[in-house]
């Protein structure tokens, strides 16, 4: 095994790291020491680079520590320097698999600041690709979850249905990633010709795929009740201490959601449930997210359906300059509550702009409700949080 | 007095030798039960000290008596100045809401939640803002700022544990320390050989671009 | 003159020699064609293509890969115990090739027809557990020796049930050689003993899963949690050794659960009978298994070790056992001795 010096050394690097000293005198009553385990940042689970520094008592997990800012781009310093407009490519780069929410929460911001009327056409687009976005990021990150528990076939199901809204974010952008649509003051451009029915068909479509592709695929399946049933439980007090949104708050039964509480845009016209579980644990978010998945469907048959004509851009001037004061932009994204904070000093460029990633909030579950699962039952829980390294990070 | 093993006599009579081996009895009973409470225990051990250590109670009261509480104890209770939550230009807070709103459903979670803590360096002073939400449709917006070039400020990881990767983001990027956090370590950037706090104006970037010529 | 050669190599040393290059270059062609196989099933059923380029129809992907994997570097973990760090794959290797040594392939095509084939079977797969502690012991790394110790733990519970429902393929053909089970089992399906021994065919094919170590029961690997496991420090050609022998190891699996159950080389119905040429029942048999064996990996997620565990003691085990009593009362009572 390892030499007593090596072992001093490796305490003492994965301890620096966290910030103190890794606790050398964890011994149970056998005199058998726990294992140290460094796991990340490469590592293919772990959603990304994050670094979770595990002490192990045979499988079972005693402590958890959370080491992230491995791919942190300070996102936040780069607004600092950048013209009003020019920030929404920075955002889109946030959370990159749910990239159109980020950038809606900037730029509601923005138009707070400079209380801008927004033509209704923009709104309902923009609600229209917002739950696409949602769509885009709920089904990869089911995928996600079976990857992390051993089934490999799902997630290529989930990148297929991906791949295909991002055909259609193609035809609308010009963009399969990085949008960059969502602009001050509505959207980059209309819809082009025949794409709302594009949309409806394939809306019509994954409707009909969604049970036998996922449902039926998983949630039967002994082995994913086995392995999610009871993982990761928390009780809703618990959640709403650890400020939790999105899905991880709403499987244990607590109804909160920005679209419905807190409503912008486009959203105060549409009807929608709220999704809750009452169980908290990881079968509970994946249920949450495939009824997620239908509501944003229903929404957007209903934008179909009633898509308001005119412009899709408002008449802000060319140059944004708004008064100083602050504005907030709250967006559910994917993964819960987003919030852009923007302090203006009545200058071309923002004096801070601040973003709430609901990823960096929900990780502080991590360390809490890791210490007593097993070590494979991290990677469910990662799933149940599913949070991406960008949006971590910032 | 030493335990029954330790003690070192010659000769022993036979009733306190009695007593003496029901007493060794004892502490090994003693000791075995402590050794199968650990065993019990084993699984949810955790070293002392560590990770977020408060009681978890929820705050009481209904809606409109908590508020109130809490806004108190930000402009008292915390040695802040007066919360400016009124202020024109900011969000209005919604308190009036709030009690239309305490309804069932309200009570059901009717607890505050802490979105963000955003600090603003205005050169010489900081600016703190805490973006609070009732979950409900309400939101209150605290304000306050703390002089000097190393701030210190109380924690309110004791009211809403949230904050505590909040304030140590906050601690993070412009070196804002807060008393009373229980693991107050960078979150971002590393933890040793870098003394800097980026998000300060003071820490210049080497593309930083200015719009002079625009204006 | 061909037949004289022919007599001269059954003797020994030549015999042991030709048979053991036979053996070798199966192994290594059953290596090559399951990771082919592996590869396209997945593919298809997640609708995909699979490897397409190299050849006809990517036929030839294997033997890119193997030169692949000869050209690159072996590398090794700085503090890596070199020894037991280089002997694992060979150790993990040997156990998978030396027991087609004693299958029958067809009637009167086998290389050793041993009398107790079906013992030296249970202890030549037992050494593949040690190639799996050695590697991860040898390897250093916490990752390693997690997979390790799950593999350990993993293969010696399911020798237990995969032995016990030996039995009754031993209790119902009254011997331990192979070709006297496969002979056993002569004249139409209904003679194989996947019927009279269901619930032992079925723990059988569910241990011999977790011995070979395939999803479900992927715990010593488990890529998404340690990361490859014991492998997870292998690289170049020690990686592909590992994996040869695992995709060995699934096709020895897959033969024996043919051979004992599925009636070996036997034709389903008689008329079938091809003579010589029943090695094809034998080989269709077997790539019938090895695809259920694929098509169960690439479906469901994997368990925990408690889980697993639980299966195989509390439920494996058990289900043996009754199972044994009742094939003995009823050879009790049919045929009174």
């Amino acid at each position: 095994m390892l030499s007593e010096e090596r072992r001093i050394e490796s305490a003492a690097l994965s301890g620096r790291a966290a910030g103190r000293l890794a606790n050398p005198d964890v011994r149970d009553e056998f005199g058998l020491e726990t294992l140290d385990m460094s796991m990340g940042p490469q590592h293919p689970a772990m959603h990304g680079l994050l670094r979770l520094i595990l002490e192990l008592d045979g499988e079972t997990v005693v402590r958890c520590d959370t080491v992230m800012g491995y791919l942190h781009r300070s996102k936040e310093k780069i607004s600092e320097n950048r013209m009003y407009p020019a920030v929404i490519p920075i955002t889109d780069r946030i959370d990159y698999m749910n990239n159109i929410a980020m950038e809606y929460g900037y730029v509601l911001a923005v138009e707070k600041l400079l209380d801008a009327e927004i033509p209704p056409r923009a709104d309902a687009i923009r609600a229209l690709m917002n739950e696409f976005g949602r769509i885009m990021s709920h089904i990869p990150s089911i995928g996600f979850l079976m990857l992390e528990l051993g089934a490999f076939t799902p997630i290529l199901y989930a990148f297929r249905e991906r791949e295909r809204i991002q055909n259609i974010f193609e035809a609308v952008t010009g963009a399969r990633m990085m949008f960059h649509y969502i602009r001050i003051g509505g959207v980059k451009a209309d819809l082009p010709e025949g794409i709302p029915e594009q949309m409806w068909n394939y809306i019509e479509g994954l409707e009909q795929r969604l049970q036998p592709d996922f449902v039926d695929l998983i949630e039967g399946n002994e082995i994913f009740i086995a392995r999610t049933r009871g993982i990761g439980k928390m009780t809703q007090e618990k959640a709403v201490e650890m400020g939790l949104t999105g899905v991880p708050l709403r499987c244990t039964g607590a109804e909160f959601d920005v679209r419905k509480h807190y409503p912008y845009g486009w959203y105060k016209n549409l009807d929608f449930d709220v999704i809750t579980d009452t169980e908290g644990d990881v079968e509970a978010s994946y249920r949450v997210r495939i009824g997620e998945v239908k509501q944003s469907i229903r929404m957007i048959k209903q934008i179909l359906e009633d898509l308001p004509e005119g412009e899709v851009m408002a008449d802000l001037g060319r140059r944004i300059r708004p008064a100083e004061g602050d504005g907030i932009g709250r967006v559910e994204s994917a993964r819960g509550e987003y919030a852009v904070h923007v302090v203006s000093d009545g200058s071309d460029t923002p004096y801070r702009v601040h973003y709430r990633t609901p990823c960096t909030v929900n990780m502080q579950l991590l360390q809490e409700i890791v210490p007593g699962h097993y070590l494979p039952d991290i990677m469910p829980i990662m799933g149940l949080i599913d949070p991406v390294s960008g949006a971590w990070d910032k | 007095m030493p335990p029954a093993s330790q003690t070192d006599v010659g000769w022993i009579p036979k009733e306190v030798k009695k007593k003496l081996k029901e007493q060794k009895k004892a502490e090994q009973a003693a000791a075995e039960a402590d050794v199968q409470k650990k065993r019990l225990t084993r699984r949810a051990r955790r070293p002392e000290g560590y990770g977020l250590g408060w009681p978890l109670t929820l705050p009481e009261g209904d809606l409109q008596t908590r508020l109130k509480r809490y806004l108190e104890g930000f402009a008292t209770g915390m040695g802040w100045r007066s919360p400016r939550s009124r202020e024109p230009g900011t969000d209005r807070d919604r308190a009036e809401d709030l009690t239309g709103g305490a309804d069932d459903r309200a009570e059901r979670l009717g607890v505050l939640h802490l979105s963000f803590i955003t600090v603003v360096d205005r050169v010489g002073s900081f600016e703190l803002t805490y973006e609070l939400l009732d979950l409900r449709g309400g939101q209150v917006r605290v304000k306050t700022k703390v002089e000097g070039e190393e701030p210190v400020i109380d924690s309110v990881t004791g009211i809403y544990p949230t904050a505590n990767w909040h304030e140590r983001e906050a601690y993070d990027m412009f070196g804002v320390a807060f008393k009373g956090h229980p693991d107050l370590r960078r979150l971002y950037m590393w933890q040793d050989h870098f003394d800097h706090h980026p998000l300060l104006k003071s820490f210049e970037i080497s593309t930083k671009r200015t719009f002079e010529n625009l204006r | 003159m061909v037949w004289t050669v022919v007599e001269y190599l059954n003797y020994e040393p030549w015999r042991f020699l030709v048979s053991f290059a036979a053996v070798l270059f199966l192994v290594l062609n059953i290596a090559g064609i399951f990771t082919m196989a592996e590869r396209k099933a997945s593919a298809y059923i997640q609708l995909r293509y699979g490897p397409n380029r190299v050849g006809p129809r990517g036929l030839l992907q294997p033997a890119a890969d193997v030169l692949k994997l000869f050209s690159k570097e072996n590398l090794s973990p700085n503090r890596a115990d070199l020894w037991i760090f280089l002997a694992a794959p060979i150790a993990m290797f040997i156990p998978a090739a030396a027991v087609w040594l004693v299958m029958p392939f067809a009637p009167g095509a086998v290389i050793v027809d041993l009398n107790i084939a079906i013992l030296f079977f249970v202890a030549i797969t037992s050494i593949g557990a040690l190639g799996v502690i050695m590697a991860g012991y040898g390897s250093r790394s916490a990752f390693s020796l997690l997979g390790a110790l799950r593999g350990a733990a993993q293969m010696i519970s399911y020798e237990v049930p995969l032995i016990l429902s030996l039995l009754g393929v031993i209790m119902l053909a009254g011997s331990l050689s192979l070709v006297d089970v496969v002979n056993a089992q002569s004249g139409g399906f209904w003679h194989w003993y996947f019927l009279p021994l269901l619930p032992m065919f079925v723990v059988f094919y569910v241990a011999g899963l977790a011995e070979v170590k395939r999803v479900p029961f992927d715990l010593p690997e488990g890529e998404s949690e340690i990361v490859g496991g014991y492998m997870v420090e292998y690289s170049g050609m020690t990686w592909a050794m590992i994996q040869a022998s695992e995709f060995a190891m699934m096709g020895l699996m897959a033969a024996m659960n043919v051979t004992l159950f599925l009636g070996g080389w036997q034709p389903p119905l008689d008329f079938l009978d091809l003579g010589a040429f029943n090695w094809i029942w034998f080989g269709l048999k077997t790539a019938l298994l090895t695809f259920t064996f694929q098509w169960i990996r690439w479906s469901v997620p994997r368990l925990r070790m408690d889980q697993l565990m639980d299966l195989g003691w509390k439920i494996l085990v058990p289900a043996c056992l009754v199972w044994l009593f009742v094939v003995a009362g009823a050879m009790l009572v049919l045929q009174g001795s």
